[in-house]
């Protein structure tokens, strides 16, 4: 049904796999008392022809006219209610709990429902079919039958492995300063991210970013100065929806990465790539 | 002389008093003090919160060779506060401000990234240079 839909991906992970992954009070169990499954829903963020605008407000804004994600999980818990009785609820990517901690890790659940593996590109989970997906969940009491976890990781690609050996960085890791990280024998040995920095990248224009530059406009004592801080261009910085969580303005770590970029299948455009 | 009635305001107030289950202590506090520690209390903990939390990920391949990847640390704020020995509202409060606490210039060099990150590797697009963050 979520395939018919629309989504790109659909795979089911088991309550019982998320302790060991998630912090008491952030699991499926916590938000929904005798949950037993979690059906992940997958979807691409972007057309080919976004992944290759030069335009970051146009990437951004067509997003979410693009997705049906939320709806297909929301629509998902109405029949596991309506059809079969069972408690059900959604959790979409703006659903955060306090600051930039969501109310579950969504990639958790796509990782553990074996919509893809988490890779050097800051943890972000990358499917081999479909590389950069979008994620949305439904939790529900029913118990299902798990798809459970990839067998193989999808992260590093061969030319990955190559390059590291080679050069001892990534496409991803030279792309952004906020990846770090190193392959051993061919698989993923250490990741590391700096979420912080990249929210910076992800939220460049979110209305958040402009509470940060309220104190200094309050502060600014000369009166023409202060309305050139508060309505220069940084009102851009009021103009985007508000948001807490990495809501991907930026995308450099993808478009570098071969996973996505054979994924997304970049053909027909300017061969500089 | 008849009582004197509370102003509407502050039979709201009574009210929202009564029911939010708080100590007599907790009432009439300053706006800083119900959302904020103390500077120094945010000022000592601010950094090992941010490297201990979500901010700064880290995984390490699992020692059964196992697909998925364990994090390291990435605690939330219960485990921070056993961590540090604080209360979990105090954690809350720091990390909540510290998430935001970067100088303006990080974002307008977060626009510049882009920018240039487009013009050095167009990917198939336009070379215009298009300007549509603060910078």
């Amino acid at each position: 049904m979520a395939l018919e839909m629309g989504a790109d991906a659909v795979g089911i992970a088991a309550v019982s796999d998320f302790s060991k992954e998630c912090p008491e009070g952030y699991r499926p169990d916590d938000l929904l008392k005798g949950a037993k499954s979690v059906i992940v829903v997958g979807k691409r963020r972007y057309t080919r022809g976004q992944w290759m605008a030069p335009n970051t407000d146009l990437i951004h804004r067509a997003r979410s006219g693009q997705s049906n994600r939320d709806t297909i999980a929301a629509t998902l818990a109405g029949l596991l209610e309506g059809e079969y009785g069972h408690a059900a609820l959604f959790v979409n990517p703006g659903m955060f709990d306090t600051g930039f901690v969501p109310v579950l890790s969504l990639k958790v659940c796509a990782e553990l429902a074996g919509l893809g593996t988490r890779s050097m590109a800051g943890g972000i989970i990358l499917s081999k079919e479909h590389g950069l997906l979008g994620f949305a969940a439904t939790i529900t009491t029913m118990d299902l039958s798990p798809d459970g976890p990839m067998s193989d990781p999808v992260c590093p690609d061969r030319a990955c492995i190559a390059m590291f050996a080679e050069d001892g960085t990534t496409p991803c890791i030279r792309a952004c300063s906020a990846i770090e990280g190193s392959i051993e024998n061919g698989r993923l040995k250490e990741v590391t991210f700096y979420r912080q920095l990249c929210a910076t990248r992800s939220n460049t224009t979110m209305n958040t970013v402009y509470l940060r530059l309220l104190p200094e406009i309050v502060e600014e004592k000369d009166p023409e100065r202060r309305k050139y801080l508060a309505i220069g261009q940084a009102r851009k910085y009021i103009e985007d929806p508000p948001g807490r969580g990495i809501w991907g303005r930026c995308i450099e770590c993808m478009r570098v990465c071969p996973v996505n970029r054979r994924a997304i299948q970049l053909k027909g455009a300017e061969a500089n790539v | 002389m008849s009582e004197m009635r509370p102003t509407f305001a502050a039979e709201v107030l009574a009210r929202s008093r009564q029911d939010s289950g708080l100590e007599e202590s907790e009432f009439g506090r300053a706006t800083y003090d119900m959302y904020c520690v103390p500077l120094e209390v945010y000022e000592k903990y601010k950094d090992e919160v941010l490297r201990l939390s979500l901010s700064y990920s880290r995984w390490v391949a699992s020692e059964d060779g196992g697909v998925l990847l364990q994090r390291v640390d990435q605690l939330s704020d219960g485990e921070l506060s056993e961590r540090l020995d604080l209360d979990e509202d105090t954690v809350r409060r720091i990390r909540c401000m510290a998430e935001w606490d970067l100088p303006m210039e990080v974002f307008r060099n977060a626009a510049e990234y882009k920018r240039r990150r487009r013009r050095e590797f167009p990917a198939g697009s336009p070379r215009r240079d298009i300007r549509d963050e603060p910078s």
